[in-house]
C-alpha cells in the first residue's frame, strides 16, 4: 500500500533520539550513580558533620568551604544534601520496588480473571486513581501516622493504583493479541502461555514506569516531609532541609535552593532515563503495535 | 489541451530514488491509472503533483505544468493556490482521510473557505449541499451535519470526493479511493468517479488493484520501482502486455484458475447449524443482542477446500473462530472426525487442538514480537513433546516445506516481508500435522503477486497430504481460485451454497450476483465500465 | 471485535441519556466506594475509637458522652456503617471534636480561598501549556521548550515557590510574600501551582499536535490548500484538546493536593491548610470530611469532562458500541 509507504517513512525517521538526546541519557545515567554512590559512601564527597552544629559558622554565602553554605545552626548544606541523599533515594526506589510488585500482581490478576474479577478490581483501582498520588499518600499517613515508615509506606500504596492499571491494561492487551490466540490453536497450555507471552510483554512498560516512578516518589516523599509528617529534625532529609530554609529565603536563599535543585536533577534524570528506555522499548517491540492490513 | 502534464519527474528521499524519470499527461474527460505494487512510488508520484511529497525530498522534472501552471518552482504559498483550487485529492479511507472530530459538511466547505473567500455563509451552505448531491449522498441537508463515523464507507467516500470537488479543480487526483471499501460499494464508487469524467474532470487514479483501473482508466502506467515500465491505451494493454511484469500482474489479478478436483475422502469438519449471539455490554440497561452467525451446516471432506466469503461484518470470523473452537457456539456444534469437538471442555480440547490448525490475516499480531522464528516453530514442534535438540532440525524442515531459506531461522517476524510470514505461519501451522487449516484472508494484506504464490503453496500442499481448508476471505477471485465449495454468507446469514462451479456460474442470491459483478473475474473479462 | 460494526441507529437514541445515567452512577459509586474505604481504615486504627476521634489533646467526659451518640458506638459495626453513610447522605459530614465546630463548616470557610488559588492556577496552566505547545515546535524550539517543560514537571512544588519568593518577593520586590488578601497576593502561589500542571499540560498537547500532525486526513487538509496555520487551528489543535481534555480531572486532583504543598510555603488559609492541621492533629472527622468531599469534586469534574470530551471527539459517544 503505497499510501502508507511513505507516512511510514517518516514515521520511522522521527522517533530515533538525536545526539542531544544520547548525551542527556548519560548524564542523567552517572549524576544518579553519583547519588547513589554519595547515598551509600557521602564520607567520600565531604569530610563536614551533616547534624553538628556550629552556631558561629551560621548562615555562611556558599564558599569553596561550604559549596552550598551553611544553615541557621552552622550545618554544612552540602553535606546534609549528600547525607539526606540516603532516605530519599531509599524511599524513592523502596516505594516504587514494592509498587511495582503489588502493582503487577493486582493488574495481572484482573486482566486475567473473568469479568466478576476483573470488575471489582478494575472499579476499586479506578476510584482510589479518582485521588491524586499527593492526596492519597497524606490520607494513608492521616490513617498511619506520620513518620519515616510511614512515608515509605504511604508514598508505595499512592503509587499502587497506577501500576496495577498499566498492568491490567497491559494483561488485557497481549491477551487478545494474536501470538496469544496462536499459542492457544497450537495448543500450548495456559500457564506456559501467560508466563511466555504475558508476562514478558506486561513488565516491559512496567519498568519504564517504574524508571520515572523512582523520581515521583522521591518528590511526594519529601513534600510529605516538608509538611513534617516524615522524619523529624535534625535528620538530614531533602524536604526537612528546604523547610529549614523556608524561614530563611530573604536572608539565605541557598539554603532551601540547592537541595531543590538536587531533587529536581534527580527527577530529571530518572525521567530522562526512563524516556530514553520506552523509546528504544518501543523501537524493539515496533512488531507488537498493529498494522492495519490492506483492508480494516 | 493537457490539464497536467509532466516530463522526467524525479523523486529522492534522504539519498534513495523513489520515482525515476516519471512522464505522462492527462486532458479533460480522460483517465489515467497508474497501478503497481506497494513501494512502486504511486503515492509519490501523485503527491507530487500537490506539492505534497514527503518532508525533506527532492523533487525535479523537465516539465511539471499543473493545470496551467508550471509547477516546478512553486513556494509553499503558491503550492497552497494549486491545492484544492486545481487540483484535488481523494485518498484511501474517508475514515482517516477525513477530519474525524469535523462534520462531513464542514469537511465540505473548508476548500470553499479557503479558495473562495468571497461567498457568505449561506451561499457556501448552498454549495455544500449541491456538492453532496452531486455526489449522489441521500438527503445531503441531514449527512452534512453527521460525523464521518457515522456514515458507512461508501457514503463517506462520496462525501471525501464531494470535498475535494469543492473548489473546483480540473485535476483529480485519487489515491487507492476504493481500497479501504467492500466489493458491491468499491463498484458504486467507481461509477461515480466515471460520471465526474465524463463530466471533465482530468483523473489520475493510482492503485493496486488493476481491477479497479481498468473499470476507469482510459490509459495504464505499470509502475514499478520508481519507474514506467509499460504505458499504453487500456485496452491495448489488456489484450497485449509487452513488459513481463505486467503479464506477471494481469496474470495474478485474473487469478483465473480453479483447484484441481480432489477425490472424495472423509469427512473431517462438520458444522451442524451453528449460531452466535453477541450480547454488547450495557451497565445499566440490559444490553443489546445482535446475531452474528445463524443457522450454519456444512460437512468438508479431506483434500477438499470450502470457500466462505462475505463482506466485513457478515460473520466469516466468528464462524472461523467457532470452528477453532476458540468461541463456544450459542447453538448448534462442530464436530472434527465425526466427534464432538465444540462441546469439549477446554482440557479435552487442548489436546487435540493440533488437528485444526488456524492463519490469521495480520501476520504481524500473529507471532511475538520477542521472538525469533526458531523460537516460533520451536513453540508449536515443542508441543507434542519433542525434545529440545531435534526442535532445530524440525523447524529447518518444514521452512523448506513452506520455501523459505533455513537462514531465516535467526529473524523476528517483523523483520520478514508480508509473504515471507503467511509463510511462516503456515509452516507453524503444519509442525502440529493438521488435518483441517483455517485460513482467514490469508492472503488480503499481501501484494497480488506474493498473493499468487501463497495461494499456489496452500494448493500444493493440500494436494500432496490431503489437508483440508476452510477459506475464508473478502475477495471472490481468491475464493475462487482454491474453492471446491463455496459458502456466501451476508449478515451472519448464509445466503448461498454449494459447489464452485454452480455457486460461480449459476449464481442463485441477489447478493451473490452483486459480489461475482463488482469483482471483476474472467467474465467481466472487456473493459465494459459498471453503470 | 471479531463480528464487525454495529450498524447504528435503533439503538442509538436513547444512548446519551442512559450514558448520562451510566456516568452518574459510576459518580455515586466512586463518593460511596471512597467514604467506605475511608470508615473501615479509620476503624482499623489500634485503641479505643473514642480516643481516636478525638485525635491528639484530651475532651471531657461530656464530649466523649457526645462521640459515642453521634457515631453509635454501642452498636455493631455494620449499623455503625449505616448510620454513617445515612448522615453522609443527608450532607451532614459529621463534627470536630477539636476545634468543637462541625466539619462541615470548618470546610466551607475555607474553601473559597482553595477554589481561587485552584481556579487561576488552571487558567495560568492552560495559557502556559498552549503558548508552549504552539511555539514550541519549531526545529529550533523543541529541545529548550522539552528541558523547560521536564524541569516545570520535575521541580517540587513547594520549591518552585520559594524559588519564586526568594526572586520576586524579597529579590525584585513585586508581589506580597505573605498572604494579604488582594489579588497580588494570589499571583505567586497560582503560578508556582501552575508551573507543574503547564509542563503536563504542554507535554500531552504538543504530543497531541504531533500524533494529529501524521493522520492521513492531514493530507486531505494540505491538499484543499490549506495553510499550516489553519491546519493547527482548525483541525489538529482540537485532537491534541480531545486527548488534553480527560487530563483535567487528575489535573484538579494535583491541584488541590499540590494546594496543601502551596498553602503552606505561602502561609495562605485554604482547604489544605485544615487538611494538613487535621492530619497533624490526627483530626479523624475532618480527615473523613475531606475525603468524601475530595471525592465529591473529582466525580463531578470528570463527569463535566466527559461530557465535554464528547463534544470534542464525537467517536468517543459511539465508542462503546465499538469496544
Amino acid at each position: 500500500m503505497s499510501a502508507l509507504t511513505a507516512t511510514k517513512a517518516l514515521a520511522k525517521r522521527m522517533p530515533t533520539p538525536g545526539r542531544g538526546a544520547t548525551v542527556g541519557f548519560w548524564a542523567a545515567v552517572v549524576f544518579l550513580a553519583a547519588l547513589v554512590l554519595a547515598a551509600l559512601l557521602p564520607g567520600l564527597f565531604t569530610a563536614a558533620d551533616p547534624v553538628r552544629t556550629d552556631i558561629g559558622a551560621a548562615l555562611l554565602a556558599p564558599s569553596p568551604a561550604h559549596p552550598f553554605g551553611t544553615d541557621q545552626a552552622g550545618r554544612d548544606v552540602f553535606a546534609r544534601v549528600l547525607y539526606g541523599s540516603r532516605y530519599s533515594l531509599m524511599i524513592g526506589f523502596g516505594a516504587t520496588l514494592i509498587a511495582l510488585v503489588a502493582g503487577l500482581m493486582i493488574g495481572a490478576i484482573a486482566g486475567l480473571s473473568r469479568r466478576v474479577g476483573d470488575g471489582v478490581l478494575s472499579r476499586a483501582i479506578e476510584i482510589i486513581m479518582a485521588f491524586p498520588e499527593f492526596l492519597l499518600a497524606l490520607i494513608v499517613i492521616a490513617i498511619i501516622g506520620p513518620g519515616e515508615t510511614s512515608l515509605l509506606v504511604a508514598v508505595a500504596i499512592a503509587v499502587v493504583p497506577a501500576y496495577a492499571r498499566v498492568a491490567r491494561v497491559q494483561t488485557l492487551v497481549v491477551k487478545r493479541a494474536g501470538y496469544v490466540e496462536a499459542a492457544r490453536t497450537l495448543g500450548v497450555s495456559p500457564v506456559l502461555t501467560v508466563l511466555r507471552h504475558i508476562v514478558p510483554h506486561t513488565i516491559g512498560p512496567l519498568l519504564v514506569m517504574a524508571t520515572m516512578g523512582v523520581g515521583t516518589a522521591i518528590t511526594a516523599a519529601a513534600g510529605l516531609s516538608f509538611l513534617g509528617l516524615g522524619p523529624k529534625p535534625p535528620t538530614p532529609e531533602w524536604g526537612l532541609i528546604l523547610s529549614d530554609g523556608r524561614n530563611f529565603l530573604a536572608t539565605a536563599w541557598w539554603i532551601a535552593v540547592f537541595p531543590g535543585l538536587v531533587i529536581t536533577a534527580t527527577v530529571v534524570s530518572t525521567s530522562t532515563i526512563g524516556r530514553h528506555l520506552r523509546l528504544r522499548g518501543a523501537g524493539r517491540g515496533a512488531g507488537a503495535t498493529h498494522r492495519a492490513g490492506r483492508r480494516p | 489541451m493537457s490539464v497536467v502534464s509532466v516530463r522526467d519527474l524525479c523523486v529522492t528521499l534522504a539519498g534513495t530514488t523513489i520515482v525515476d524519470g516519471v512522464s505522462f499527461s492527462i486532458e479533460a474527460g480522460r483517465c489515467l491509472g497508474i497501478v503497481g505494487e506497494s513501494g512502486a512510488g504511486k503515492t509519490v508520484t501523485a503527491r507530487s503533483l500537490l506539492g505534497l511529497a514527503p518532508a525533506g525530498a527532492i523533487v525535479t522534472a523537465t516539465e511539471l505544468s499543473v493545470a496551467g501552471v508550471d509547477a516546478r518552482a512553486l513556494t509553499e504559498a503558491q503550492w497552497r493556490a494549486v491545492r484544492g483550487a486545481r487540483v484535488g485529492l481523494v485518498s484511501q479511507d474517508a475514515l482517516v482521510s477525513l477530519d474525524p472530530l469535523r462534520r462531513v459538511g464542514a469537511e465540505v466547505i473548508e476548500p470553499l473557505a479557503i479558495h473562495e473567500s468571497g461567498l457568505g455563509r449561506v451561499e457556501r451552505q448552498q454549495r455544500m449541499l449541491r456538492l453532496l448531491e452531486q455526489v449522489a449522498l441521500p438527503e445531503p441537508a441531514v449527512r452534512a451535519r453527521d460525523y464521518p463515523h457515522e456514515l458507512s464507507g461508501g457514503l463517506r467516500q462520496r462525501a471525501l470526493i464531494a470535498s475535494a470537488l469543492a473548489a473546483t479543480p480540473a485535476l483529480l487526483v485519487a489515491d487507492e479511493p476504493t481500497t479501504a471499501l467492500d466489493a458491491t460499494v468499491q463498484a458504486q464508487v467507481i461509477a461515480l468517479l466515471h460520471d465526474l469524467k465524463r463530466q471533465g474532470l482530468a483523473l489520475l487514479l493510482i492503485s493496486h488493484d488493476l481491477n479497479v483501473i481498468r473499470a476507469l482508466a482510459d490509459d495504464i502506467a505499470v509502475m514499478k520501482d520508481g519507474r514506467f515500465v509499460e504505458v499504453a491505451p487500456t485496452a491495448a494493454l489488456l489484450a497485449a502486455p509487452q513488459h513481463p511484469y505486467t503479464r506477471e500482474l494481469l496474470a495474478a489479478a485474473a487469478l483465473d484458475r480453479a483447484p484441481e478436483s480432489a477425490p472424495a475422502g472423509p469427512v473431517v469438519l462438520a458444522a451442524r447449524d451453528l449460531g452466535r449471539t453477541y450480547r454488547t455490554p450495557g451497565r445499566f440497561r440490559g444490553g443489546t443482542a445482535r446475531q452474528a452467525v445463524t443457522g450454519v451446516s456444512f460437512d468438508l471432506l479431506a483434500g477438499h477446500t470450502l470457500g466462505i466469503v462475505g463482506e466485513s461484518g457478515s460473520g466469516k470470523s466468528t464462524l472461523a473462530r467457532m470452528l477453532l473452537g476458540i468461541e463456544k457456539p450459542d447453538s448448534g456444534v462442530v464436530l472434527l472426525h465425526g466427534e464432538p469437538w465444540s462441546a469439549l471442555p477446554e482440557s479435552q480440547r487442548r489436546a487435540r487442538r493440533g488437528q485444526i490448525q488456524l492463519i490469521h490475516q495480520d501476520s504481524v499480531s500473529a507471532f511475538d514480537p520477542r521472538f525469533t522464528v526458531l523460537q516460533i516453530l520451536s513453540e508449536a514442534i515443542a508441543v507434542d513433546g519433542t525434545p529440545r535438540r531435534a526442535r532445530r532440525a524440525r523447524a529447518a524442515a518444514l521452512l523448506q516445506r513452506v520455501a523459505l531459506p533455513e537462514a531465516l531461522l535467526p529473524r523476528r517476524a517483523h523483520e520478514l516481508s508480508g509473504g515471507q510470514r503467511q509463510r511462516v505461519a503456515i509452516a507453524r501451522a503444519l509442525a502440529r500435522a493438521p488435518r483441517v487449516l483455517v485460513c482467514d484472508e490469508p492472503v488480503s494484506a499481501l501484494d497480488v503477486s506474493i498473493q499468487a504464490q501463497v495461494l499456489d503453496l496452500l494448493g500444493e500442499l493440500q494436494r500432496e497430504t490431503g489437508l483440508a481448508l476452510v477459506f475464508i476471505s473478502h475477495d471472490l477471485a481468491v475464493v475462487r481460485a482454491l474453492s471446491h465449495d463455496i459458502l456466501v454468507m451476508k449478515d451472519g446469514v448464509v445466503v448461498e451454497q454449494g459447489g464452485a462451479a454452480a455457486v460461480l456460474d449459476a449464481p442463485e442470491h441477489p447478493f451473490t450476483r452483486a459480489l461475482l459483478a463488482a469483482g471483476p473475474g474472467p467474465s467481466s473479462a472487456g473493459d465494459t465500465h459498471p453503470r | 471485535m471479531t463480528g464487525g460494526a454495529v450498524t447504528g441507529g435503533a439503538v442509538g437514541q436513547n444512548r446519551p441519556v442512559s450514558r448520562l445515567v451510566g456516568r452518574l452512577g459510576g459518580m455515586v459509586l466512586v463518593v460511596w466506594g471512597a467514604a467506605t474505604v475511608g470508615f473501615f481504615a479509620l476503624r482499623l486504627i489500634p485503641g479505643d475509637p473514642v480516643t481516636v476521634l478525638v485525635g491528639l489533646g484530651s475532651v471531657s467526659e461530656q464530649v466523649r458522652e457526645q462521640i459515642r451518640a453521634d457515631w453509635g458506638l454501642a452498636d455493631p459495626l455494620a449499623v455503625q456503617y449505616l448510620f454513617y453513610l445515612g448522615r453522609l447522605v443527608r450532607g451532614d459530614l459529621g463534627t470536630s471534636y477539636r476545634m468543637q465546630q462541625p466539619v462541615a463548616d470548618l470546610i466551607g470557610q475555607q474553601l473559597a480561598p482553595t477554589l481561587q488559588l485552584m481556579g487561576l492556577a488552571m487558567v495560568f496552566a492552560v495559557l502556559l501549556a498552549l503558548a508552549a505547545a504552539l511555539f514550541g515546535r519549531g526545529r529550533r524550539s523543541t529541545p529548550f521548550v522539552g528541558l523547560l517543560e521536564l524541569v516545570a514537571v520535575s521541580a517540587p512544588t513547594f520549591w518552585i515557590g520559594l524559588v519564586l519568593i526568594t526572586v520576586f518577593g524579597f529579590g525584585l520586590g513585586w508581589f506580597p510574600v505573605v498572604a494579604s488578601g488582594g489579588f497580588g497576593a494570589l499571583v505567586l502561589p497560582a503560578i508556582t501551582l501552575a508551573i507543574p500542571t503547564a509542563g503536563i499540560l504542554g507535554q500531552v498537547l504538543r504530543q497531541g499536535l504531533d500524533a494529529a500532525a501524521i493522520l492521513p486526513f492531514v493530507d486531505t487538509v494540505r491538499a484543499r490548500g490549506a495553510s499550516h496555520t489553519r491546519l493547527v487551528l482548525r483541525h489538529t489543535l482540537r485532537h491534541a484538546a480531545a486527548n488534553s481534555v480527560t487530563l483535567t480531572g487528575y489535573i484538579a486532583g494535583s491541584l488541590l493536593g499540590g494546594s496543601v504543598l502551596v498553602e503552606t510555603v505561602f502561609a495562605r488559609p485554604g482547604l489544605g491548610r485544615v487538611a494538613l492541621n487535621a492530619i497533624t492533629d490526627r483530626d479523624i472527622p475532618v480527615v473523613l470530611g475531606i475525603i468524601v468531599l475530595a471525592a465529591v469534586l473529582f466525580s463531578v469534574i470528570n463527569l463535566i469532562v466527559d461530557l465535554v470530551a464528547d463534544r470534542l471527539d464525537p467517536r468517543m459517544a459511539t465508542a462503546e458500541a465499538y469496544s
